[in-house]
């Protein structure tokens, strides 16, 4: 019998921020395996309150609607992301300003015409992978990746993206087409539907083989994640957990910008 | 015989109820056919033991423990400088934005100035704009109408000899499928080779080629002949070649494409502007009638085109596009 110990999400946080940054020696990519409702959104906004309050992010949303998830608080509906169909050459910078703490979060949004999203995230992409410096949130990778054609893209920032300053976090239902996961230096698998087969999937995200540790992964309840990473000083896999409700960043975080 | 300690029992199948006394210990039936009637009733026995699942606890040696080293980042200082103040800039801590603790603005990073810097054009690490592709899509198909121009002209001519016809036709088809592919390099390869090419002309006594296969008479059709009609092998007479009748397609060529030779011309040079990125980089000597003495001067202007050695300002670039005294 295989048990995995327990840690606080806020413990596992701050190990992957330790290890998750664009400088030498850094782990730049992350990699988001569990079912619709395993509460991947509510992991990335964990992220994003946690670990990015004072960087450049882009969320990469491919859905046809829009997600409530990344609704913000009534009165700052750009709490996650300033809702963009497009974004410019040095955005954050240039141009119209982002939401989230600083104004330097942008949340490029899909659209029910798959060739206009397919077009409008292709260059998105392209600057991201021009300018680098930023942080990547890829919700639904499989979609960018298959559904829209853009799994070369995607394979690019994966594979360069460590020197030129992209911090990606990809998040998907499957690991199929799913370009550049095998890049990931941090794993995060959560709950699977009790689907035997995406149990097994998880299982090798994680680097493990053998039913009894494919079993550990198909019982892993909504909101329940196994974290892991390859990098040095790793413990080793850990069983940490999102709360259900949404969080939000500091609010006196949010009123005081770091940089004018 | 009965075996001793035995008594009288009860038949064990179901509905039987007859006494019996057994002559082995382990007997349940008075007889084999009982026996046999209460097998046939348990289809799904098999031999082995019942096993009881049970689930077991197992208590580790000790409290499980996940501790891994995690330092947590904080604002750090770069090696950069803020172009505010000159300051040392710091960086947030997964280090994708940039900010001067002394003045207080926020930099974007080099890594994103420099992908649309002029001055790091030389580099080949520029983002081109769609402006540019424009630009450059443009240019191309100037210069491929120019030599489509060139070819159409030539193949007008009803003289025109065969053997340079097909050479001009497979020239025009390669420029049109390289314009149509962007490929500036391969049209300016195929404008080098066509500048080179010699075009005959066919004199009066080669007029049109005769059929080498004389269709035969219609009582002269072979035995196997099925009635397909094939088209029939058409040779050509022999080339006679005039020295003195040779055209020659002249190739338009661009005003200037050796810089370097240009700069030299004017006694200009290239080096990097220190006063600012993104200056063009040409130094120029002093003007005609200048004092002795005065020195070489950098261009001020902002770098637009890429050169082999350097970025120029569009008024350098122009001025070495210009013929010297022109």
């Amino acid at each position: 019998m295989t048990t995995l110990p327990a840690a606080s999400l806020e413990r596992v946080l701050l190990r992957a921020g330790s290890i998750w940054h664009t400088g030498q020696g850094g782990a730049p990519h992350m990699v988001i395996y569990g079912a619709t409702g395993s509460g991947k959104g509510t992991l990335n906004k964990e992220f994003m309150a946690r670990l990015c309050t004072a960087e450049r992010v882009l969320i990469v949303e491919p859905k046809r609607q829009a997600d409530p998830i990344y609704q913000g608080a009534d009165g700052d509906p750009w709490q996650w992301g300033r809702p963009v169909r497009e974004i410019c050459p040095q955005f954050g910078y240039r141009g119209e300003p982002g939401g989230g703490p600083h104004g330097m979060w942008y949340r490029l949004t899909g659209s029910p015409d798959r060739a206009d999203t397919a077009r409008r995230f292709g260059q998105a992409l392209e600057i991201v992978a021009n300018e680098g410096m930023v942080c990547l949130f890829l919700d639904d990778v499989k979609e960018t990746c298959k559904a829209l054609g853009l799994a070369q893209h995607v394979e690019s920032i994966m594979s360069l993206g460590r020197s030129a300053g992209i911090c990606a976090v990809l998040s998907t239902t499957e690991t199929s087409y799913v370009a550049g996961r095998s890049q990931g230096a941090m794993t995060w698998v959560g709950f699977t539907g009790g689907s035997i087969p995406a149990a097994k999937s998880g299982a090798e995200l994680l680097g493990w083989r053998g039913r009894e540790r494919q079993d550990q992964c198909g019982t892993l309840d909504r909101y329940d994640w196994i974290y892991s990473d390859g990098e040095p000083g790793s413990a080793g896999p850990v069983l940490t957990r999102t709360p259900a409700p949404a969080v939000a960043y500091e609010p006196d975080l949010a009123r005081r910008p770091a940089f004018a | 015989m009965n075996a001793p300690g035995h008594g009288e029992r009860v038949c064990a199948r179901e509905g039987c109820g007859q006494t019996f006394t057994p002559k082995r210990s382990d007997a349940k039936y008075h007889s084999g056919a009982c026996r046999a009637a209460d097998n046939r009733t348990h289809r799904h026995t098999n031999n082995r033991p019942v096993r009881v699942a049970a689930v077991t606890a197992i208590r580790p040696p000790g409290p499980l423990t996940w501790d891994p080293p995690s330092e947590p980042r904080r604002l750090h200082l770069t090696t950069e400088e803020c172009p505010h103040c000159a300051g040392p800039l710091v960086a947030t801590p997964v280090g994708t934005m940039r900010g001067c603790p002394k003045c207080g603005h926020r930099v974007p990073p080099a890594g994103v100035r420099d992908a649309y810097d002029p001055s790091e054009v030389s580099a080949g690490r520029t983002v081109r704009s769609q402006d540019d592709r424009d630009d450059e899509g443009l240019a191309l198909a100037e210069r491929a109408s120019e030599l489509l121009a060139g070819i159409r002209h030539a193949l007008a001519d009803d003289k025109l000899h065969h053997a340079s016809r097909g050479r001009l036709e497979w020239y025009e088809a390669e420029i049109r499928t390289a314009t149509r592919a962007s490929q500036p390099g391969r049209v300016e390869h195929l404008a080098g080779k066509l500048g080179g090419e010699s075009i005959r002309r066919q004199h009066f006594w080669q007029g049109q080629p005769p059929a080498a296969i004389e269709a035969p008479a219609w009582d002269e059709v072979p035995a196997d002949d099925t009635g397909e009609v094939c088209e029939a092998e058409i040779v050509y007479e022999a080339e006679i070649v005039c020295d003195g009748e040779q055209l020659a397609i002249e190739a338009p060529r661009r005003a200037v494409s050796d810089f370097a030779a240009a700069l030299a011309a004017r006694d200009a040079a290239m080096e990097p502007n220190q006063q600012g990125r993104g200056l063009c980089h040409v130094i120029w000597p002093p003007p005609p009638g200048a004092p002795p003495g005065t020195p070489r001067r950098h261009c001020l202007g902002q770098a637009r085109h890429s050169i082999s050695g350097g970025a120029i300002c569009t008024a350098c670039h122009d001025a070495l596009q210009r013929p010297l005294g022109g």
